[in-house]
C-alpha cells in the first residue's frame, strides 16, 4: 500500500544533502536532535541565528551536517574552545556546542571547566552515552565501575565522573541533565539555556545500542530507554534518598540556574574602559 | 577617544612588540595566546592595545585552546593571531592542521627558543624551521615568514595577514629569542600607505548547497559565519561543498591536492627572497637573526677581499628552491648558515643539487650566534 | 470515545527499522503499529500503522523517531482519506 510521505514540520531546519543520517538504527542522537530543532522552532528563532559547534565523536555528527546552519566540525575535545572564538567575533549569535562525553570530558575536559569558569554565553550539550561509541565501545569517563568494554575486558576499574557536579564546580550559571526517555523536557530546558546569558550546560544520557548496550550486555534501544525510563529520579526525590538508594540512578532536572558575571559582557566593559582611557601606550 | 590602531611614527621597539603592532596594522581585532617564554611579550602588547581600539584579548587555558579560539574568531570574520614558542607550537600542530584543511586565515607567531624539548626558553635557536613545515600530520602546504629586524618583525606580520587573508591559510612568522627581546628603531607608516589585503568573502544571500567554498586552487571564497552561507566546515575529508566524505579515497585524493595546489600553484607570489650576491664566488645563505651575521660576514669578507655575497631567505615555506637553483648557478658554493643542526640545509643543498656544493655551519655554540671570525675561517677553508 | 483523525506517514528513506531501533511501537500508548512484512530499499522492515483509529495524537512516535521518519497530522478530509486507502489496499 503506497501512501504520501509528508514532511516533518522540523525538516526545514535540516540541510537538504543531509536529510538521512548515519546513526545505528534507535540511536538517541536522533531524539536529542528533533528536540534541539523543536526548541529553536518553539522559541521562533532562525538558523541563521545560531552557529553550531562539535567535536569528534557520533553525537557530533548532530548538528554536523544535518543542521542547515553555520557549523564547525572541529579536531576532538576542543568544540568549546573553537565555540569561544565564535562567539567572541559573534556576540550576538546563539553559539551551542554539541558534543560527546568522552569528547568533552575526557580529552576536553580542560576547555570544559574553563568555559565554565568563564561563564561564556553559550548553550553546551553533552550526549552522554557512557562509551566511545564511534571508536567501537572504548572505556569513557562516564561509563560505569566494573562494566566490560573492549578495552577494560576484566571489567572498569576507575569510578565515573557525576559531569553536572563538575560543571557546577568549575562556575556554570545553568545546569541540567535528561535522558533521551525525556524529549519534551529537553525541549523546555533547552529554550532556557539557549536564552541563558551565561554558560548554559545541558547533559543528556542518550542510548548507544551497538558499542554500549549490544556489546556491554545492557540491552537494544528500546530496552536502554526503559532502564532510563525506571531509574530516573527527579532532583527533588533524589534530595529525599539514601546515598546508597542513589547508586545506579539518573538525577534528572535542572539543577542550576543562577546570575552571575558573563564573560562576553565584561570583556565588552574591558573594551569600554580601554577605549575610555585610551590605552595603556 | 579610541587609540590609534597604527602607530604611525618613529619607534625604538622590542621585536615582539614590532610584531603585535604589525598585527593591529593589519586589521588584526582578534587574540588568544598563553604564556610563554620568549614570546609573552606579543601577548602583553595586545592584551593592552587590542582593548583600545575594540578589538579583544583572551588567555586560554592552554595553546590548544588558543589556536581553536582564533580559528573560531577567524570564522567569525575577524583577522585572528596567536603568539607562542616552540613547546607551544607543537601543543599547537593538530589545530594548525585543522586550520589548513578548513582553510581558515590566521597569523602564528612563533619566538623560538632553546630546545628539543624545555630546553632554554631565553636562548634564541632556529630549531622550528621543519617544526613549522611538517609539524602537522600528512602532507600539506604551509606559509612561514623569517623577519630578520625588528622593522621586518613589523613588516612581516602585516605581510602574514595579507597572505593568510589571499591564501584562507595559517602563517606563521618566525622569530626568535634574540629578535623577539633586541630593541631597534622601527618606522611605522601611515595606514594609507600600509597594504591590507582581506579575504574574499561569498557572495550575499547564497549558501553553501549551491556555491562552493572549499578546495579551489585560486582560493576558493569564504562563507564566514553569522552572514546566513549555512557554512558546513570541517576537517573531515569534504568536497567543496563542505560535505563530509570518509568513505571514497578518490575524495581523499582530491583533498590533499587542491589543499596542497592552492599554495603550490602561487609559489612565486608568495616566496620572498633578497640577496647581494653579484660577482661572489661563496653565497652566505641565511634567515631570520642569523642574515645579520651573514650580513656582516660578507661586509668583513669583502674588506678582505674574498668575494663574498649572502642571500636572504624572507619566506621559508614555501622554499625557494628556484632562487636557489639560480644563485647557485653563478657561483662556486653555497654555505648555509643556520642555528640549528641543518633544517633548512638539506632543501638548500637538494635544490642546487648538481649545480653547486652547499656546505653547512652551525654557530660553534648552538643558541648563540655565528661569529664573524669563524665563519671566514671557515670561507677560506672551503676556498682551499 | 471521540479522537480527531489523524494520518500518519512513514518515510521509508528516514525509517532504520522496527527490528534494530522499534522506538515508535514500544512507545506508542495504543499499539497503532505493528512490523510490517516487507523491506524497504534499505533492507529493513518499517512499522506499519496498525490500527489508526486508536492513535489519540500523543505525538510519541513522532516526538521520539531517532530519524523523523514518522509525521502524524490532523485528517482534514477523512472521508477521502478512507476512500483513497480502500483504493490503494491492493
Amino acid at each position: 500500500m503506497s501512501m504520501a510521505v509528508y514532511d516533518h514540520p522540523l525538516a526545514k531546519y535540516i540541510r537538504p544533502s543531509a536529510k538521512s543520517t548515519a546513526n545505528c538504527p534507535g540511536c538517541g542522537n536522533g531524539i536529542l536532535a528533533q528536540a534541539i530543532l523543536q526548541a529553536v522552532d518553539e522559541l521562533g528563532l532562525s538558523m541563521d541565528d545560531f552557529v553550531f559547534v562539535s567535536g569528534i565523536g557520533c553525537s557530533a555528527w548532530i548538528p554536523s551536517p544535518s543542521f542547515f546552519a553555520d557549523v564547525l566540525h572541529t579536531t576532538h575535545g576542543r568544540p568549546i574552545a573553537f565555540a569561544t572564538g565564535i562567539k567572541a567575533a559573534l556576540p550576538h549569535k546563539h553559539v551551542m556546542v554539541v558534543s560527546g562525553d568522552g569528547d568533552l570530558t575526557a580529552i576536553g575536559g580542560n576547555h570544559l571547566i574553563h568555559a565554565a569558569r568563564r561563564n561564556i554565553a553559550m548553550t553546551v550539550v553533552c550526549v552522554n552515552n557512557g562509551i566511545y561509541g564511534m571508536t567501537g565501545g572504548q572505556v569513557a569517563p562516564t561509563t560505569p565501575l566494573g562494566l566490560m568494554t573492549v578495552t577494560t575486558p576484566f571489567g572498569n576499574a576507575e569510578n565515573p565522573f557525576d559531569i553536572c557536579k563538575l560543571v557546577e564546580g568549575a562556575g556554570a550559571s545553568f545546569i541540567a541533565r535528561w535522558t533521551t526517555y525525556h524529549p519534551r523536557q529537553i525541549v523546555k530546558t533547552m529554550k532556557k539555556a539557549i536564552q541563558k546569558k551565561g554558560f548554559a550546560f545541558v547533559e543528556v544520557i542518550s542510548q548507544c545500542p551497538v558499542e554500549f548496550g549490544r556489546k556491554t550486555g545492557m540491552g537494544n534501544s528500546v530496552q536502554m530507554m526503559e532502564h532510563y525510563k525506571q531509574n530516573s529520579v527527579s532532583l527533588a526525590k533524589a534530595k529525599t534518598m539514601a546515598p546508597e538508594a542513589l547508586t545506579g540512578k539518573m538525577v534528572v532536572g535542572e539543577f542550576v540556574d543562577i546570575t552571575k558575571p558573563e564573560l562576553i559582557e565584561t570583556m565588552a566593559a574591558v573594551r569600554t574602559r580601554a577605549m575610555a582611557s585610551g590605552g595603556g601606550n | 577617544m579610541t587609540e590609534r590602531a597604527v602607530l604611525t611614527g618613529r619607534h625604538f621597539m622590542m621585536g615582539n612588540f614590532a610584531c603585535a603592532e604589525g598585527a593591529l596594522a593589519a586589521g588584526c581585532r582578534f587574540a588568544a595566546g598563553y604564556p610563554i617564554t620568549p614570546a609573552t611579550e606579543v601577548a602583553e602588547r595586545l592584551a593592552e592595545r587590542l582593548p583600545a581600539v575594540g578589538g579583544t584579548f583572551l588567555q586560554m587555558e592552554d595553546e590548544i585552546g588558543s589556536m581553536a579560539a582564533i580559528i573560531g574568531a577567524s570564522w567569525g570574520g575577524m583577522k585572528t593571531l596567536t603568539a607562542t614558542s616552540g613547546p607551544g607550537v607543537s601543543l599547537m600542530l593538530e589545530n594548525i592542521g585543522f586550520a589548513v584543511g578548513t582553510e581558515t586565515p590566521c597569523v602564528i607567531v612563533n619566538v623560538m627558543r632553546g630546545g628539543p624539548t624545555t630546553g632554554i626558553p631565553t636562548v634564541e635557536l632556529q630549531g622550528d624551521v621543519i617544526q613549522v613545515r611538517r609539524g602537522s600530520h600528512g602532507d600539506y602546504q604551509i606559509i612561514a615568514l623569517a623577519p630578520s629586524s625588528v622593522q621586518e618583525c613589523f613588516d612581516y606580520t602585516v605581510e602574514a595577514f595579507n597572505l593568510a587573508e589571499r591564501f584562507r591559510t595559517p602563517v606563521f612568522v618566525l622569530t626568535d629569542a634574540f629578535l623577539g627581546h633586541m630593541r631597534e628603531e622601527l618606522l611605522i607608516p601611515e595606514p594609507e600607505a600600509i597594504p591590507v589585503t582581506d579575504r574574499r568573502l561569498f557572495p550575499t544571500g547564497v549558501d553553501t548547497e549551491s556555491l562552493p567554498g572549499f578546495l579551489d586552487e585560486d582560493v576558493a571564497p569564504m562563507p564566514v559565519f553569522g552572514l546566513g552561507h549555512k557554512a558546513h566546515v570541517t576537517s573531515s575529508c569534504h568536497d567543496a561543498y563542505g560535505r563530509r566524505n570518509v568513505v571514497d579515497a578518490s575524495a581523499l585524493d582530491v583533498f590533499i591536492k587542491k589543499l596542497h595546489g592552492k599554495i603550490e600553484a602561487h609559489r612565486d607570489e608568495i616566496v620572498r627572497v633578497a640577496q647581494d650576491a653579484d660577482g661572489a664566488e661563496i653565497v652566505l645563505v641565511s634567515y631570520g637573526s642569523i642574515f645579520r651575521c651573514a650580513q656582516a660576514v660578507v661586509e668583513a669578507g669583502r674588506a678582505g677581499g674574498l668575494k663574498l655575497g649572502w642571500l636572504k631567505l624572507g619566506t621559508l615555506w614555501p622554499f625557494a628552491d628556484k632562487e636557489i637553483q639560480a644563485v647557485a648557478k653563478r657561483v662556486k658554493r653555497l654555505i648555509v648558515l643556520e642555528n640549528n643542526l641543518g633544517q633548512l640545509f638539506h632543501y638548500v643543498q637538494a635544490a642546487a643539487a648538481g649545480v653547486a656544493p652547499v656546505s653547512f655551519l652551525p654557530p660553534r655554540v648552538l643558541g648563540e650566534m655565528h661569529e664573524i671570525a669563524d665563519v671566514l675561517k671557515a670561507v677560506r677553508e672551503v676556498r682551499a | 470515545m471521540a479522537t480527531q483523525p489523524v494520518i500518519i506517514s512513514i518515510n521509508d528513506k528516514l525509517c532504520k527499522g522496527a527490528d534494530g531501533c522499534g522506538i515508535c511501537l514500544a512507545l506508542c500508548p495504543k499499539d497503532v503499529f505493528k512490523i510490517a512484512e516487507r523491506l524497504t530499499a534499505r533492507g529493513i522492515r518499517p512499522p506499519q500503522v496498525d490500527k489508526v483509529t486508536a492513535c489519540t495524537n500523543c505525538g510519541n512516535c513522532m516526538i521520539y523517531c531517532p530519524d523523523m521518519a514518522i509525521v502524524v497530522r490532523l485528517d482534514e478530509m477523512p472521508e477521502a482519506a478512507a476512500a483513497a486507502s480502500q483504493s490503494n489496499d491492493q
